[in-house]
């Protein structure tokens, strides 16, 4: 087990080396610069241009740039945001909270609702109802969550006018729970919904092969009831897949929180990330990468870890 | 099994009602008692920095914070002129290098600590030092800055230049006492500055609001509107939507908006004209651009009256040379190239160019045909180029546009790679241009050794009277020349809450006296 874990840790460190290596690259050979940025489309001249290019450093050659963000990366330092002018994780940080409380529920609820709605298919599977969610299933699957977004705020804020389209909180009542509750609905329920989907679908699939196996013709025999077979003996033996596809589902929240959150105006790290692409703020940029790829690679590492943990057939040696 | 048949769907619906409903009960209950209504300032942007050193107010709403935290040594009018702020009074030595500023005594920080000659000088310093990571605009020609006693500085400059005092003394003042010795570049007080501006910040909530309380004992007087929120919005729907709802009291629209906001009760649009305009830049460079005639031709064959009319919806004006209306420098008699199809048609003839098998004209073999690059983010350029893409296409000149990504375009503007190219320009402060006029400029290579002469006396006579005579003469010699293909400028529109008063347009910044706004509220 400690092997293991030693080998999943060097291999995580050597992910998210390659992966900042690339997104280095890529950020430096996308057009433009922060120095446009900053200065602003109506006052741009050439000499103002190489002026700031020189204070942040942007005038070194791309291997000396790239060398000297890796040592200081190593020694902790990640480096000043361009924009902010304050120190890139700090930005990053105080965005962590409202994005972890987006992606938590809705992660919570994609999971509850996914596997509920999988569960219940699966039981009934064959029927029109089974059909329906389905193919519902399918549709939601296909919808783009800007989509989705827009239909959601059409629907609470205009038509019914009963939720906020944006933001994550009253102005002067940031502190007011019941307030922020409501600015949580319309992002949440973007956010889950795909993913409910696909899971209720992985999990429809899953459970159905595991109804057919002996097993489940053996405890029906004994009388158990469908009740117990079901949320118990069938999707205890199907849990193995569905955490794993669960887990694995937490790379394409981060990735939908970046709509969602620009979508809705709230004050993420996908907000920011829009943002700091915008600006070109690569300090804050290379930080959100190094966070994504931790969450990603420790999510991957968690899941890997809870099957060995439930189905002790998954270990190899 | 039947009996978990419609559990499901019944405790989902049940949640979401619940979650609902315990929202709106919670924040019934503690909204009962709202504070004294604030005002709130609607803004797409959001402004990273809150410090003065990282800029010089210039755009808004995003540089308004700045503009409430940290006052400056002067005001900038909206005449073009230049009052006091904490400096009270100050002398231009003779030969225009010497410049001496008298602060106001009762000048504070939100600290309580007195703002100092001294501190003039650390903020100018930290400024010019390129470890702060700051904007030095301004302060070019600053040489030195002396402290002769606390209310008096001296500001040497190494060559005269009338740009010191506007932009360098429209430059907010930080203090000293906070910040010596510490690394400005990333310190948290570009998060949570003290300024000795008319407000202080109160909280600032990344991605959300800036709010900020009045200075009651404030040296200028105590702000009339108690409490400020600058609130930042996703996009400009939402932005009308709360409008609107009353939720901003604030907002810059766009032409395109004005159908909406007009409707809304209670709010009222304030139309101010700016300095910034739009031309279309020659490349010198090219044989066709060089003659005159076709310059001449391409401005006839556009009607660019129309184009202000239909594309802008009349918010706007058609410029002749390099300074708008807006500007105190403006020489409204300049040689003025009307819409004339016809006589577009004949210069093209009397310059060689004849209508080819396409329509398009041809010379000694070459098509009268220039593609014109423009950044992907001037919508409304994009579209008036379009227009004039078919006005041209009738005189028989063929223009292609490029749109670029705004990288892209300034690359190859650096390198002179271009036919032409098209974008805004924006002489905020002061009318001077020369880096883009002076011969051997990277702007398309213009060159005339008479503007020459007079760009550089603008930039060393002393007095306004003067330098407008001279800017009146460079403005009439661009006319002359056709050194650009000008095209038009627009009108900043600003939605506004009816119950509002003291709002007074201003050239550069709306919010330069929102210390006088008052309202029912």
């Amino acid at each position: 087990m400690i092997a293991f874990l030693l080998r999943r840790s060097a291999e995580l460190l050597l992910t998210l080396g390659v992966l900042l290596l690339v997104v280095f690259a890529v950020l430096r050979l996308a057009p433009g610069g922060p120095a446009q940025v900053l200065l602003g489309p109506d006052r741009y001249t050439p000499a103002l241009e190489d002026r700031v290019n020189h204070v942040l450093g942007l005038d070194r050659s791309l291997p000396e740039q790239a060398v000297r963000w890796f040592r200081a990366v190593l020694e902790g330092e990640l480096g000043t945001s361009y924009f902010h002018r304050r120190p890139a994780a700090q930005v990053v940080l105080e965005r962590l909270g409202a994005t972890l409380l987006l992606a938590g529920l809705a992660f919570a609820l994609s999971l509850a609702v996914g596997v509920s709605v999988g569960v219940f298919a699966a039981a009934r599977q064959g029927s029109r109802l089974d059909r329906l969610l389905s193919h519902g299933a399918v549709a939601v699957i296909a919808t783009p969550g800007f989509w989705l977004g827009i239909g959601l705020i059409l629907l609470g804020s205009v038509w019914l006018g009963i939720l906020p389209s944006a933001g994550m909180a009253p102005i002067g009542r940031e502190g007011d729970f019941g307030a922020r509750l409501r600015y949580l609905v319309l992002p949440v329920m973007t956010l889950a919904a795909g993913h409910a989907a696909s899971l209720a679908l992985y999990a429809r699939s899953a459970l159905t092969e595991v109804l057919t196996s002996d097993f489940v013709r053996t405890a029906r025999a004994m009388g158990a009831s469908a009740q117990r077979i079901l949320w118990r003996d069938a999707l205890g033996a199907a849990a193995v897949p569905i955490i794993t596809m669960a887990a694995l589902n937490l790379a394409h929240f981060l990735e939908g929180s970046i709509v969602v959150e620009t979508l809705f105006g709230w004050p993420g790290i996908g907000q920011l990330t829009t943002a700091s692409v915008a600006r070109r703020d690569y300090p804050v940029l290379l930080v959100i990468s190094l966070w994504a790829g931790i969450v990603v690679v420790t999510a991957n590492l968690a899941a890997d870890l809870l099957t060995r943990f439930m189905d002790p057939r998954t270990v190899e040696e | 099994m039947p009996a978990s048949r419609p559990r499901l769907p019944r405790l989902l619906c049940g949640l979401c009602l619940a979650l609902l409903g315990l929202g709106s009960a919670l924040s019934a209950a503690r909204g009962a008692a709202p504070p004294a209504r604030p005002l709130v300032l609607g803004s797409l942007e959001e402004p990273g920095s809150l410090s003065a050193l990282a800029d010089l107010p210039h755009h808004f709403p995003g540089d308004m914070p700045q503009t409430l935290l940290f006052d400056s040594l002067i005001q900038y009018l909206p005449d073009g002129g230049i009052g006091p702020k904490l400096a009270q009074r100050w002398e231009v030595s003779a030969g225009g290098t010497v410049v001496t500023f008298h602060l106001a005594p009762d000048a504070r920080f939100h600290d309580g600590r007195p703002v100092t000659a001294e501190d003039v000088r650390f903020t100018v310093e930290a400024a010019r030092d390129p470890a702060t990571k700051s904007s030095d605009e301004g302060f070019e020609a600053v040489e030195s800055v002396e402290a002769i006693n606390p209310q008096t500085v001296r500001v040497t400059l190494a060559r005269p230049t009338p740009r010191f005092l506007v932009e360098g003394g429209s430059r907010g003042i930080v203090p000293r006492h906070l910040l010596e010795g510490k690394d400005l570049s990333r310190d948290s007080f570009n998060r949570q500055p003290i300024g000795s501006g008319p407000y202080k910040l109160v909280s600032f909530t990344p991605g959300q609001s800036i709010v900020f309380d009045g200075v009651p004992d404030h040296y200028r007087g105590a702000p009339r509107i108690a409490r400020v929120v600058f609130k930042i919005l996703p996009d400009q729907n939402v932005m009308l939507t709360q409008l609107r709802s009353g939720e901003i009291q604030y907002a810059l629209v766009e032409p395109r908006d004005l159908p909406v906001v007009e409707k809304i009760q209670g709010v009222r649009v304030l139309e101010v004209p700016t300095t910034r305009f739009y031309d279309i830049t020659p490349n010198f460079q090219r044989p066709y651009w060089q003659d005159r005639r076709v310059r001449e031709a391409v401005l006839r064959a556009l009607d660019r009256e129309g184009i202000v009319k239909r594309l802008l919806g009349g918010h706007g004006h058609v410029v002749h040379s390099n300074a708008t209306p807006a500007s105190w420098a403006y020489n409204p008699d300049v040689p003025r190239y009307a819409h004339d199809p016809a006589r577009a048609q004949a210069l093209l003839a009397e310059a060689g160019w004849q209508p080819g098998g396409d329509g398009i004209r041809e010379k000694a073999g070459q098509r009268l045909s220039f593609a014109v690059m423009v950044r992907n983010v001037d919508r409304t350029l994009e579209q008036v180029l379009v227009v004039a893409q078919q006005q041209l296409k009738l005189a028989g000149i063929d223009m292609r546009i490029e749109r670029l990504e705004p990288g892209v375009f300034t690359s190859r503007m650096r390198a002179g790679q271009f036919d032409a190219l098209s974008r805004i320009w924006n002489p905020v402060y002061d009318p001077d241009q020369s880096v883009l006029y002076r011969t051997g400029n990277r702007y398309g290579g213009y060159s005339n050794p008479e503007v020459d002469a007079l760009l550089a006396k603008g930039l060393t006579a002393a007095d306004r009277a003067q330098r407008t005579r001279i800017y009146a003469d460079i403005q009439r010699l661009l006319a002359q020349d056709i050194a650009r293909i000008y095209l038009y400028a627009e009108n900043e529109l600003h939605a506004v809450a009816a119950d509002l008063t003291g709002v007074a347009p201003h050239p550069v910044n709306l919010f330069w006296n929102l210390n006088q706004w008052a309202g029912e509220r």
